[in-house]
């Protein structure tokens, strides 16, 4: 049943991931991917505790900072595709401690091209994804695309 | 630390030359469709136009785009643009032609039919309307 969900929030996200990610790359800190990885997982555990929307709830949006786009949305793609992004840091920390550091971090700048897209372009491909998944009947993917007169 | 930031320069530069790259693709393969192309069957010369490619599950396109069109079409007047609206999930093979790759798409036409500009994701008001301000200019 479709939610509303606050874009605003989800795009504070995505620039913390950004420029939190594209900092860690700069001064070679894995930790930074770390905090990102936890926080993005986190999140998507249990979307209250996110930390950059709680940001974002807390000091962005009550400072008149950003304002709030709450619109009536699915809130599950964008979580399946916040937590695909965890995953994928997770994924480039264990090749980073494994000594495969150029591959951990290509897999670093893919999260933040994916974001960035999200973010600059408005396509969310683990939203697209999960709506894939969920035609194809894959248990867990429940939530249909909301349809409208465009 | 300084070959990382120029890494990280060059990436970042990359991308965003890669998406200009793209639009400049599309909007070059949109100009030679020309107006002959059957997705304009309703365009009516004289008159510029959004060509807007749209779906029932796009959410920006309902929430973002449309209002923004409305407000666009209310401002100008309908006697002063023209909308057309393509449903890229009905129209997979116009969409694909057009080089649309994500939702909403936004191309927009000179009075003679020719796409001047494109915009992926959701374009606001004011840059339309700045785009629109450009074909006049152009004119």
């Amino acid at each position: 049943m479709p939610t509303k969900v606050d874009h605003s929030a989800l795009r504070t996200n995505q620039a913390f991931i950004i420029g939190l990610l594209v900092l860690g790359f700069i001064i070679s800190t894995p930790a930074l991917v770390a905090l990102v990885a936890a926080v993005m997982l986190v999140g998507t555990a249990f979307p209250q505790a996110g930390l950059f929307k709680r940001f974002y709830q807390h000091v962005l949006k009550p400072y008149g900072i950003v304002k709030p786009d709450v619109i009536e949305d699915n809130a599950e793609p964008h979580l399946f595709a916040q937590g695909l992004g965890g995953v994928f840091l997770i994924i480039a920390l264990l090749a980073m401690a494994t000594g495969l550091s150029t591959i951990g971090w290509g897999l670093v700048w893919m999260v933040i091209g994916l974001a960035a897209l999200n973010l600059f372009v408005g396509f969310c491909a683990g939203c697209f994804i999960y709506y894939q998944l969920s035609a194809r009947g894959v248990p867990g993917f429940t939530v249909q695309p909301i349809h409208s007169n465009r | 630390m300084a070959d990382r930031v120029l890494i990280a320069v060059v990436l970042v530069a990359a991308g965003y030359g890669i998406f200009r790259l793209a639009q400049w693709w599309s909007l070059r393969r949109a100009q030679h469709l020309g107006t002959k192309d059957p997705l304009l069957a309703s365009f009516v010369p004289g008159r510029p136009a959004i060509l807007y490619f749209t779906s029932e599950n796009c959410v920006p396109c309902r929430t973002q785009q449309r209002p923004a069109l409305e407000k666009l079409i209310h401002r100008l007047g309908e006697a002063n643009l023209q909308i057309i609206r393509v449903d890229a999930d009905h129209d997979i093979e116009h969409a694909r032609r057009w080089g649309v790759m994500t939702l909403p798409t936004t191309f927009v036409l000179d009075t003679h039919g020719q796409a001047q500009a494109v915009n992926y994701g959701v374009a606001s008001v004011q840059k339309l309307t700045d785009q629109l301000a450009q074909l006049s200019k152009g004119s």
